[in-house]
């Protein structure tokens, strides 16, 4: 599913696909590599927890957060849509 | 053993560049030993001029002048400088080309173009014949060849709509009132017909290609426009690689079984996410240097084909590979001037 995202250790997103890049927060780049590794996406709020202190609510409206950025920015589309 | 000699059309290097002098620059880095012939419609071009460019360059007469002048202008430069291959490079000469192509053969010259059928199945007018022939998505389209079918437009298509001139130029209208006005301006610019095109809105995407006209892609590369000039050229880009768009281009390319190059337009829909063929132009882009760096020298390989060589498939291109163009000014030697607009040429020492 992400197998046309590159992601550098210092933020930087590019998307294969599209051409577009974009510049990631260090929780992003923690929410993503964790996806890329095959975290599904209901574990992401537990992962953030276990790395940073923040409460479960903080956590779980992040993680919404970020998934639903990723939505509108088109990249977790599926490659046969 | 002489160098091959190559001669390669379409020196204009302005913010609207021809493609002339990025291909020069991809055979000159495929074969550094060849002999380049520039053929500029202006001597004003700045690709006349440029340090390894072309060794000779030519005035050549508007292709509005006809086949049989431009076959003339060659006879005399292949006395003087004898080609092998000649790559034209833009829209406007090819059926000048295609017409000469015997003959050239006759005198030496290979190209290797695509066929009169194809360039005419390419045209807007006509390019929604690929949807019914071959199931290739392209948008619902209308040519005019004169205004009085505008105003029942807003009947019959969707508003917004493209506008565009059979050669170049495309406008967004979104009443039949601003078609016209656009038509107008494109009927007297490029002729008839303008065709009016149903807008697809989503992200463009822009591809060039090699077919050996067998159905086959010799190479593509896929290129998403980073940043346009005010007539909407790349003025920098990035490779892509979609394994849905590859799919799409190898499809197209075996239905139409293009021969030579090409630059193919595509959108896919923020609506549905499907991909449109918006256009397909018979030759390489301003921006083929980028297939180069991409790993895939396609101006190289159509001189490969021209010559009757086997070109095997290339490599995927990677995506991540990044252009940006610029401009600076260029001095120029006053006597070359001189001698290009007195003696129609000019011979590099």
């Amino acid at each position: 599913m992400f197998a046309h995202l590159a992601l550098s250790e210092n933020g930087f997103l590019f998307d294969q696909r599209t051409g577009y890049s974009f510049s990631l927060s260090r929780t992003g780049v923690f929410l993503l590599r964790r996806l890329l590794d095959g975290t599904p996406p209901e574990q992401l709020a537990a992962a953030l927890r276990e790395t940073f202190e923040v409460d479960e609510q903080t956590a779980e409206r992040d993680a919404i957060q970020f998934l639903s950025r990723l939505k509108d920015l088109r990249l977790t589309e599926e490659e046969d849509r | 053993m002489n160098p091959l000699r190559i001669a390669v059309t379409g020196l204009n290097a302005t913010d609207n560049p021809a493609p002339g002098v990025p291909v020069i620059r991809a055979l000159r880095a495929a074969s550094p030993s060849c002999e380049i012939v520039g053929l500029a419609y202006d001597a004003l071009d700045p690709g006349n001029y440029m340090s390894e460019i072309a060794d000779h360059v030519y005035l050549m007469p508007f292709p509005s002048h006809g086949a049989e002048m431009l076959l003339d202008r060659l006879r005399y430069v292949q006395e003087r400088t004898p080609l092998d291959v000649l790559l034209p490079t833009l829209d406007a000469e090819l059926p000048a080309y295609l017409k000469i192509q015997g003959a050239l053969r006759e005198m030496g010259i290979r190209m290797f173009l695509p066929s009169e059928e194809q360039l005419k199945l390419r045209s807007k007018a006509r390019l929604h014949e690929l949807r019914d022939k071959y199931g290739i998505e392209v948008p619902s389209a209308v040519a005019l060849s004169d205004s009085s079918p505008i105003h029942k437009l807003d009947r019959e298509m969707k508003f917004p709509v493209m506008v565009k001139g059979q050669f170049y130029d495309a406008h967004i209208a979104y009443s039949p009132m601003e078609v016209e006005a656009h038509f107008q301006r494109l009927r007297s610019k490029w002729g008839v017909p303008v065709v009016v095109q149903e807008f697809v809105s989503g992200e463009e995407l822009d591809i060039v290609a090699v077919g050996d006209g067998q159905g086959g892609l010799v190479g593509s590369v896929a290129m998403r426009k980073m940043q346009l000039t005010d007539k909407g050229k790349a003025w920098g880009g990035i490779t892509i690689h979609d394994a849905r768009l590859a799919a799409f281009v190898e499809k197209t390319m075996a239905a139409i079984r293009w021969r030579g190059p090409c630059e193919l337009e595509v959108m896919k829909s923020h609506d549905n996410g499907k991909l449109y063929l918006l256009e397909i132009n018979p030759r390489f882009p301003a921006w083929v240097y980028l297939s180069v760096a991409a790993g895939c020298n396609l101006p190289w390989a159509a001189v490969q084909l021209a010559l009757g060589e086997k070109v095997p498939p290339m490599p995927v291109a990677p995506a991540g590979v990044m252009f940006l163009r610029h401009s600076f000014d260029q001095i120029c030697d006053f006597s070359d001037y001189k001698a290009l607009t007195t003696q129609g040429e000019l011979h590099c020492s």
